[in-house]
């Protein structure tokens, strides 16, 4: 175990050596999407080369397409602590899964049940459950935030839960603004009333470590692209609740839940985003080995922890100079305190500077970051910012530097100080 | 990084002291990270006079969050509930003795966590049977 090498690690990443107008490409766009390691780009091509065929048959690369699949649940079954590979369904993306699973889930369902969703949520875990809802004859009832720092009102909750409801819909980090729920506690109160818990993991799984056991969860789902993946998603159900579900599928398949021709090669590419993350916890992390976690878990863990504590100490240095600047808001926690409840997004608005025209700003100098809803439309509607375009979305991952951090505060200033001397020329 | 693994906290991680299960403790809980998994179960025996006289924990996750248990358990074998209760987050922290970033401030603190909701729980309890509920 050695200390944490960003620079070595950014060497894995071809992408990050991109220039433009002869200056290194920032990249605060990661809550979009996230670069590959050589090593994703390498198992894409090997599948290819080695592997490509339909799965199910009796000849290698058949073979070995199963295999690939197997292996890369396996793997995505211990990034996410699941009791087993099975547990693990692969789709085009988290919003398609969500999508099909929606429609098992509600054939279990009665008219007037009710389904909870929350203002924080992406719309891909509101609005499967809005259509179903419109389909079935079923009522969605929404937890509202505290909007001064953008956490869920867990009163709001509590108030909305009844025996009639069956599911909630929970995201356990906003994209938007970054706030870590706490999602133990919430999918327990879903639970004392009778409801499973449908969690979206998308934001938070780049951040830190995940156990869908402690956290009590019935369902999770993530994408792989947004952890140094190819664009792939996949679902965890628990395997009793899976169990019981009717599966809307091709008869025979002989799997009841992923449907049609998988994205094999993207299954390729996920197993190797898990192996990699397992190489940075063999390097930089502590690996309890000898505390009952086998191996690949542990390393996951270990990784995990070791990008935690990294992204924190660039989020405290981004948000404490953020807030240094004249006219730059930060939307959501900014108290250097509650660091630890919040993943290293930063939503923020420039006075006189709209969220689009500050990312061209910046993109022209080579920095990118997203602006925008990130369709958090809820969210955005409920802060104010929805008329003005939203928020600027910086977005802090494991290969961001510190020194790209500066570089992103002084562009920011820039902008603002330009703004300052238009009003002030007015 | 390196003063993080100050061998203390490896050595307690290793070889945790207090490691097992009471046969009939008269507080039990099981504390755990809700986001990464770490789990401490602690079990503590007490006696007539308020003294915690057994102390034993089981539980699994990383360095900080086991040798904390381990550290802690040390401390309050023998001790008055009374002072137990005075036990606070610096204390946790000063007894690993190495800075702990905010975000493995739960892992230092379950133990902590773990041993308040055990005796809260066995305070709810003992009211509830002097209620004649239990
Ligand atoms: C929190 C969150 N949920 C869901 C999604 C949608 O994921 P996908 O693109 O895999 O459908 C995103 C994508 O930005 C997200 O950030």
């Amino acid at each position: 175990m050695t200390d944490y090498d960003v620079e070595a690690l950014r060497a894995e990443f071809p992408a990050l050596a991109l220039e433009q107008h002869g200056r290194p490409a920032a990249y605060f766009d990661g809550p979009g999407g996230t670069q590959v390691s050589q090593r994703v780009i390498d198992a894409v091509t090997r599948y290819y080369l080695t592997s490509n065929a339909n799965d199910g048959g009796a000849f290698l690369t058949s073979e070995r397409s199963d295999a690939v699949v197997a292996e890369a649940r396996g793997a995505v079954a211990d990034l996410l602590g699941a009791a087993s590979p099975d547990e693990i369904k692969f789709g085009y993306n988290m919003t398609t899964l969500t999508f099909h699973i929606s429609r098992s889930i509600g054939a279990t369902l009665a008219p007037r049940d009710e389904i909870v969703v929350t203002t924080l949520d992406h719309e891909a875990n509101v609005s499967p459950w809005r259509r179903l809802a419109d389909d079935r004859g079923l009522v969605v009832r929404t937890v509202d935030i505290h909007p001064d720092d953008a956490t869920l009102d867990l009163d709001s909750l509590d108030a909305v839960l009844g025996p009639r409801t069956k599911l909630v819909a929970v995201g356990l980090a906003s994209n938007s603004v970054g706030t870590i729920n706490p999602v133990r506690e919430i999918a327990a109160r879903a639970r004392a009333v009778g409801a499973l818990t449908y969690v979206d993991a998308v934001h938070y799984v780049p951040h830190g470590p995940v156990d869908v056991r402690a956290l009590g969860a019935d369902f999770l789902v993530t994408s792989a692209y947004k952890w140094f993946g190819p664009h792939l998603g996949a679902l965890y159900g628990r395997a009793d609740v899976l169990d019981a579900l009717p599966a809307y599928k091709v008869r025979p398949a002989h799997d009841r839940f992923q449907t049609g021709t998988q994205n094999f090669e993207g299954i390729a590419g996920t197993l190797a985003a898990v192996d990699y993350l397992r190489s940075v916890g063999r390097r930089y992390g502590e690996v309890a080995a000898d505390a009952g976690e086998g191996g690949r878990r542990a390393e996951i863990l270990a990784a995990m922890r070791a990008i935690q504590d990294y992204e924190l100490t660039l989020a405290a240095r981004l948000i404490r100079g953020l807030t240094a600047i004249r006219g730059v808001r930060v939307h959501g926690m900014a108290e250097p305190s509650r660091l630890a409840e919040r993943t290293p997004t930063v939503a923020v608005t420039i006075d006189g500077v709209s969220p689009r025209e500050a990312a061209q700003a910046l993109g022209r100098q080579g920095i990118f970051a997203w602006d925008g809803d990130f369709y958090a439309r809820a969210l955005i509607e409920r802060l104010g910012l929805y008329e003005t375009g939203g928020v600027l979305r910086l977005g802090i991952v494991h290969y961001n530097t510190a020194a790209e951090v500066d570089r992103l505060l002084e562009a920011l200033e820039g902008i603002a100080a330009d703004r300052g001397a238009r009003v002030a020329a007015g | 990084m390196d003063d993080l693994y100050r061998d203390e906290i490896l050595e307690h991680y290793r070889h945790p002291h207090n490691f097992g299960t009471l046969p009939e403790p008269d507080a039990v809980y099981e504390g755990a990270n809700p986001l990464c998994g770490d789990r401490i179960t602690l079990m503590l025996g007490i006696s007539e006079a308020g003294v915690v006289d057994e102390v034993a924990f089981t539980g699994r996750g990383c360095a900080i969050s086991q040798a904390s248990a381990s550290m802690l358990t040390d401390s309050i074998r023998g001790k008055p509930l009374g002072e137990i209760a005075k036990l606070g987050r610096q204390d946790v922290l000063d007894e690993l003795g190495i800075e702990i970033s905010p975000a493995r401030l739960k892992c230092a603190l379950l133990s902590l966590d773990t041993l308040r909701r055990a005796l809260e729980d066995r305070i709810a309890w003992q009211a509830s049977t002097e209620d004649g509920v239990a």
